[in-house]
Parts: structure tokens; sequence; C-alpha cells
């Protein structure tokens, strides 16, 4: 791969070819090559959703038949979600940069990571499978709820195998983290000096690891029902459909935090770096992290507020789920409170940042109206839901991403982006996230249903601007990936730390050695956020 | 040895191996088969003391299950991350249980 | 320079890292089956009597000897762990052996029962199954499911045995590095343990 590599000794001098990169076992290399994958999807997946929204510019057959267009939302969430969110941020960063910033050399399973990206990419190859054998692609919404999923003609079985496949992926992900974090750390690294990112990280490694096994079986239930004929999850042969969406969520709902913690924790990385102080309540972020985790598995009843639960579960659920909320309260006081009186360097990375701290705070209290019982009941299934999720997961998760990006590209590239050029890719992004995405939150409230490819006149002008939002959004992409991939060959050499950032990724040249570093790492007594560090 | 196999020791890493006697293997064994005629004459014979016999079995099993990871599986001698990773699991799966089950049997 | 090994380097021997791992991945196990045993607890209790009428047709012989099989293996492969601990490689593969052999006797037994079933009609599909109670049909679903699921476990922890037994001989694993061993025993442990539960779930309600 020809590179932007700057001196002789970076990891992508070490050997060449493509063969050096899909059986490589370093770790820098894996995350490299998740990178290119999962951002591949991520654009088909962007793809698949401008399509839908120009669907629905206008009431009405737009563009597509009603069939196709659910087909087209069941694989834009196939895609987000197993082959984009689950694994976007562990897998990229936290495979490139989790052992560099806990000062050591690979993970604790070189061999088990590679073997995990090759399960990524096997299960990838299921999901496109889909798309060209039997009836086309399953059209069931990426829940697969039963017992829809088990009559439907089109191809639920492969969609659900290769979310099974994309699992498994995920857990020796999480397992390799949580054994390189317990035994791996550099010798002077206590556990409470570990980078926040490497805390979120071990969170989520536990999420991915326990409850993924749980949606694993699910599913292959499913695909035994579909080939043996029982009822297992169907009414009609005794069989219960809301036994099938209790599984489902036990896993999907933990799921939605292996999303989001990763992101967390990038952000408590660029907060300090940018505000040039120590993160305010370090303890409480890592405990904060680890509380998410936990409290996230006792929730999941909340998406089945209107499907036929008891009333008295019901209660309990809403009222668990109201405990989330208080450790992801903690957080945003957190950063908010290590700006207060930062020296704030106002750099691209930063300013996605604030976006995720803005638009995590609308998804997150937009959730506050869906996880309570009482208002659910009226906004569940109408656009308000599909508003709140994707201000939590594009306008968090993926907007985090997209900081991490522009954060560590200097030190995975060893260049550096014309950072105004970025900033205004950061504007367009922002401004037509919002524009795209608020409306829904209107409509849903007006009674939109979601998952319709056709609605009521009353609804067209939020759909209109929603549209318009969609295309500006979309701009603000294709300037963002062109201005990487121009400074990717073209960009000013970054040297060790543009930023001034001070953990150990920051003390190791850029890009990287082939192991990781060229001098032992300093450590600071006082944590990880030490800006007194000389 | 050459200095790059030998085994990697943190502080507060258990050293040296644990080893288990034979004997004190067989005598687990014998405990487990013992464990198992009970249960199955319970279950067979309707002698259980209390009403519900699956309370029973799932007592015994739990109690079998118990004795293989302590015993068979080192777990008794192992570090302690062992049992509370094992415990929180256990925990979990608990949860779900109750938490599904409420929804059942309260409908 | 770039040769530069860090002490906590990934690429070092740690056994307990292995160890951990193992561990970890056993978890994920449980949890796999944990999900099958909450549907079955659903069913169960939407279902009692149908589960019951149905259990009775199990045969709780069958069961028991091939409750006493597995713990019998989880004895030997244990002792195997001792042998190998105290430097006599010989009991330790002869111990191994045993193990693999009584994997087989298992899944032996497990076959003549499945056939006696299926022979009786009783698999989803068969005129006899098709005649069932709902709540039979459930319990026959995850009757097979579940035994299904772990017979393959049952394989999966032989050949995994069976790859030990190569190592043994190739002298891979010695007495001074035996991670592989153990790792295999706490595997083999682990199907044991889910057969604990799957035996009176299935062939004990009375």
């Amino acid at each position: 791969m020809s590179i932007a590599a700057s001196h002789p000794s970076s990891f992508y001098a070490d050997k060449r070819g493509i063969l050096s990169w899909i059986f490589s076992t370093d770790h820098k290399r894996i995350g490299l090559l998740y990178f290119y994958a999962i951002f591949a999807f991520f654009l088909v997946g962007v793809v698949l959703g401008l399509l839908m929204r120009l669907e629905l510019i206008a009431p009405g057959r737009t563009i597509m038949e009603p069939q196709i267009y659910n087909q087209v939302f069941t694989l834009h969430g196939v895609i987000m979600i197993f082959l984009f969110i689950i694994p976007v941020i562990p897998a990229i960063f936290g495979n490139f940069f989790l052992p560099i910033m806990i000062g050591t050399d690979d993970v604790a399973f070189p061999k088990i990571n590679l073997l995990s990206w090759w399960i990524y990419v096997i299960g990838a190859i299921f999901a496109l499978l889909t798309l060209v054998v039997g009836d086309g692609p399953a059209d069931t919404g990426w829940t697969f709820y039963a017992p829809y999923s088990v009559k439907t003609g089109t191809n639920v079985t492969l969609a659900v195998l290769a979310a099974f496949i994309l699992g498994f992926s995920s857990i020796l992900t999480g397992l390799n983290f949580i054994v390189t974090i317990h035994r791996l750390r550099a010798p002077e690294m206590s556990w409470f000096r570990m980078p926040l990112f490497a805390w979120a990280l071990y969170a989520t490694s536990w999420i991915q690891l326990l409850a993924t096994p749980i949606v694993g079986i699910t599913l292959l239930m499913i695909v035994a029902e579909r080939v043996f004929g029982i009822g297992l999850f169907d009414p009609a042969l005794g069989g219960d459909p809301i036994l099938y969406q209790h599984l489902f969520w036990i896993y999907s709902h933990p799921a939605v935090y292996i999303m989001v913690l990763p992101a967390m924790g990038i952000i408590s990385e660029m907060i300090p770096t940018f505000a040039k102080r120590t993160i305010f309540g370090y303890r409480a972020i890592v405990w904060s992290s680890l509380a998410i985790a936990f409290i996230g598995y006792f929730v999941w009843g909340h998406h089945m507020f209107t499907s036929g639960m008891s009333g008295p579960a019901r209660v309990v659920f809403s009222l668990l789920t109201f405990l989330v909320a208080v450790p992801s309260a903690i957080k945003v006081f957190n950063w908010v409170a290590t700006l207060y009186q930062g020296s704030i360097d106002v750099r691209t990375p930063l300013l996605y940042t604030m976006a995720f701290i803005f638009q995590f705070l609308i998804g997150g209290l937009t959730g506050l109206v869906n996880g309570a019982l009482a208002t659910d009941v009226h906004v569940h299934d109408t656009y308000f839901v599909v508003g709140h999720f994707h201000y939590v997961m594009f306008g968090g998760t993926a907007f985090a991403f997209f900081g991490a990006m522009h954060y560590w590209f200097p030190k995975m590239f060893g260049r550096m982006y014309n950072e105004r050029t970025a900033n205004t890719a950061f504007t367009l992004l922002f401004i037509g996230f919002n524009i795209l995405y608020f409306p829904m939150l209107v409509v849903g409230i007006m009674g939109m249903p979601r998952r319709y490819y056709d609605y009521l006149p009353e609804f067209h002008l939020p759909n209109v601007i929603s549209t318009i939002g969609s295309w500006i959004l979309a701009a603000g992409l294709i300037l963002m990936i062109a201005n990487l991939i121009v400074a990717r060959r073209k960009g000013a050499i970054a040297g060790r730390n543009p930023w001034g950032g001070v953990t150990l990724e920051w003390q190791t040249p850029s890009p990287p050695p082939q192991h990781n570093f060229d001098e032992t790492p300093r450590l600071s007594e006082k944590g990880p956020y030490d800006f007194d560090l000389k | 040895m050459a200095e790059k196999d030998k085994p990697r020791i943190l502080p507060g890493d258990k050293t040296g191996p644990h080893i288990v006697s034979y004997r004190f293997h067989f005598g687990i064994w014998l405990g487990l088969i013992i464990l198992t005629a009970m249960t199955v004459l319970v279950s067979v014979m309707g002698i259980s003391l209390i009403a519900f016999s699956v309370i029973t079995a799932l007592f015994i099993a739990s109690a079998k299950a118990w004795v293989v990871a302590s015993y068979f599986m080192h777990l008794k001698w192992d570090h302690i991350t062992y049992r509370i990773m094992g415990g929180i699991v256990m925990l979990l799966f608990l949860v779900f249980i109750i938490l599904t089950g409420i929804d059942y049997l309260t409908r | 320079m770039q040769n530069m090994v860090l002490s906590n380097s990934g690429h070092l021997r740690d056994d307990v890292a292995a160890k951990m791992g193992m561990w970890l991945f056993l978890f994920t196990e449980l949890l796999l089956f944990g999900g099958l045993f909450l549907v079955y607890t659903i069913y169960r209790i939407l279902n009692p009597e149908a589960f019951l009428l149905a259990s009775l047709e199990l045969n709780v012989i069958m069961g028991t000897v091939n409750t006493i099989v597995l713990l019998t293996s989880s004895l030997t492969v244990a002792m195997s762990i001792t042998a190998m601990q105290k430097g006599n490689i010989r009991l330790s593969l002869i111990l191994l052996y045993l193990t693999i052999l009584a994997a087989v006797i298992f899944l032996v037994n497990k076959y003549f029962e499945w056939n006696a079933k299926i022979d009786h009609g009783v698999f989803p599909g068969m005129d006899h199954y098709n005649t069932l109670e709902p709540g039979e049909k459930l319990f026959f679903f995850l009757y097979y499911f579940m035994t299904g699921l772990h017979a393959l476990h049952v394989i999966i922890g032989a050949v995994f045995i069976g790859f030990v037994v190569a190592f043994i001989r190739k002298q891979k694993i010695t007495p001074g590095r035996y991670m592989l061993l153990e790792n295999s025993g706490l595997y083999w442990h682990l199907v044991d343990i889910i057969w604990i539960f799957l035996f009176p779930l299935f062939y004990l309600i009375h």
C-alpha cells in the first residue's frame, strides 16, 4: 500500500504487499483493515439512508415500491448496526490505540485478533449475499421480529446468520481487550492510571462478551424455526412472540451501550487534550462507565412497552431505565466541568466533541421520554423514536467517530489535514445532521409512524426539510472524506504530538513503529492526564 | 528454558502449579455420583421433601456444578478474579430469568 | 531501536492470560446455553402439564448412564492434569484417551436415544410429533435443540482433547508448559456442567 509513511521505522514500512496486511497479526494493521472495511459499509448504509429520505420527500410512491422500501430500511439497519456502529470504535480505534495507550506492543491474543477480522469479513459476505441469493434481502427490519421473520419469503436466514457470525467477531474482540487490559498494562500503570478510553473499552468489552451470546442463540432459534417449521415463537403453533422480543432485547439493549460507551471514552480523551487540563472527576467517569455497562443489562423491557408485556413488568423496566440516565449525566457534567477554566484550543476534533455533547444531550433527554412508560405509549413506533436513536447513534457515536478520525489521523498516518476544510466539513455535517433529524422528533410527536414508505399529507413539510438536511449532510461527508484522502497523500508531516496530548500514544513517532515505542513510555504518578509532565 | 518462554508473572499472580492429588479428585467424583443418585432417586420415587420437586432437582444440580467448578476446574485455588467474574455472570443470568419471569408471572 | 521489546509485550508467554481468555470464552458459552434455559423456563411456566407429560417419554436410565459417563470423564481429564504436573506423561495420555472414549460412549448412547425417539416419529415434521399438544412440541423441540447443541460441544471438546493428545506426543505440551491441556480440561468441565443442568430439566420432571 502506498502510504504517507514518513519515517523508515514506521509500521507501514515493516512489510509490504497485500498479504502482509490481510494476514497481519499487528494490532495497528488490523485496526486499519477494520477501518477500511467498516467505512465502506458505512458509506453503503449512508446511500441506503439517502434513498429512503428521497422516497419520503413526498407522500405516495416517489422512487421505490413499498416492498423495496421495506428491504432498504432493513438493509440500512442491518448494515449500520451490525457492520458499522457496533464494531466501529472498538475494532478500529480500540485495536489501533488500546495497546499503545496502555504502553504495550500488541493485544494479548494477536492471532485471535486477526481471526476476529476474518470472521467480520465472512459475516459481511453473508450480509451481502442476501442481495443476490433467493428472494432478495430481508424485509423484517433489523430486529427480525418473530413470527413475521419466520414466515416471510425473503432471505431472513442468511441475514440472521450474518448477524450471528458478526456477533462472534464482536465477542472475540471483547475477550481480547479484557485480557489485554488485565495483563498487558505498562508496569507502573495501575488500574486508575489507565486512560479513560481504555476504561470505556473495558466496560464495552464486558457487554460484547456477555450479551452477544444471547442474541446468537436467539438468532439460531429463528434459523431452526425456519428450517424445521416448528413454532417456537409462533403463536399459531403454541409459541410466544414476546419471548423472542425479550431475548432479542436482552442483547440489543446492552448493545446500544456497546455503541455509545467507546464514543464517550473518546470524548473523555479529546476534552483534556484541547482544554489543556486534567479531566475533572476521573474516577466518577470510570465508575459511570462500569455502571452504564452493568445497569444496561436490566432495562431491555423498555423496547416492549406496547407489545403486550404485563403491567407490573412495564413499571419495573421503566423505573430501571431511569437509573441509566444518572451515570450518563455524570459524564456530561464532568466533561463540561473539565472545559471550565481550561485553556481551550478550538481545533477540529474539539468541534466534533462539542457537537457530540449537544446532540447526545438531545438524544439522551428524548430517550427519557421513550423510557417513561406513560409517554412512550404515545410515541412508540413513531418518528420520534427514529429521531431519538439517530441523535444518540449518529449525532453521538458517529460524530465521536469522526472526531476521533480527526484527532488520531496525524498519529495513524503521520500527516496533517487541512483544518480549515475540515472545519467547513464539520459545519456542513452539524447543520445537515440537525436539519435531517430534528424534524423527525416533531413529526413523531405529531403522530407519523415509522417504517412506512408513505405518509399523510400534513407531514409533508417536515419531511421535505428533513430530506434537504440529508443532502447537506451528504455534502459534508464528501468534503470530510476528500479532505482526509488528500491529507493522507499530501498533508504536512504531523510530528509526534500535534495537539499537545499527554496520553502514551503521543510519546511515540507518527505513525508508530512496528513495536509501538522507540523508548520505554513515561508515566506520570498523577494519572493519565497530567499536563505538567515534561 | 529460553528467556522468552518464561511465563509472565505479575504482582498478585499465583505462582507455581497447585497440584491436586488423585485421591482427592476421586473423592470429589464419588461425591458427584452420590449427588446424581440422590437426584434420580428423589425424582423417580417422588420423595422430595418440598412440594416442587424441580426446586430440589435444581438445588442438587447447582451443588454439583459448584463442586465441578470449585474442585475440578480449580476455581477454589485460583485467583479471586475468576470467582468474581463468574459470580457476575451468574448474577446477570439470574436477573435475566427474574425480569423475564416478572412479565410472565404477572400477565 | 525498532527491535526494543517491552517487558509487558503481548508476544511473550503468559499462562494466566491464556487461562483468563479461556474462562471468558466459557462465560460466553454459559450465556449461550443461558438463553436456551431462559426459553425453557418460560415455556415450562406456560405449559407445566405438557412438559411433564412429554418428559415421561424420555428414558431416565439412559440419561443417568450418560450423566455418570460425563462425570467420570471429568474426573479423568482432571487427573490427567495432575499426572502432567507430576511429570507422568504416559498416565496423562492414558487418562486423556479415556476421556475421549467417554465422549464417544456418550455420543453413541445419545445416538440410540435420539434414534428411538425418531423411530416413534417424535421429531419436528414427523407424524407422531404433529399430533402432539403445542406444549409437548415445544418440549421436544427444546430437547433436540439443547441436547443437540450440547452434543456438538461434546464433539468439539473431544476434538480439542485430541489436539492436546497430539501436542503432548509432539512434546509441545510438557510438564513445564501445559496451559493448553488445562484449558481443554476447563472446556470439558463446562460441557459437563451444562449436562448437569440439562439432565434434571429434561429427564427428571416427575
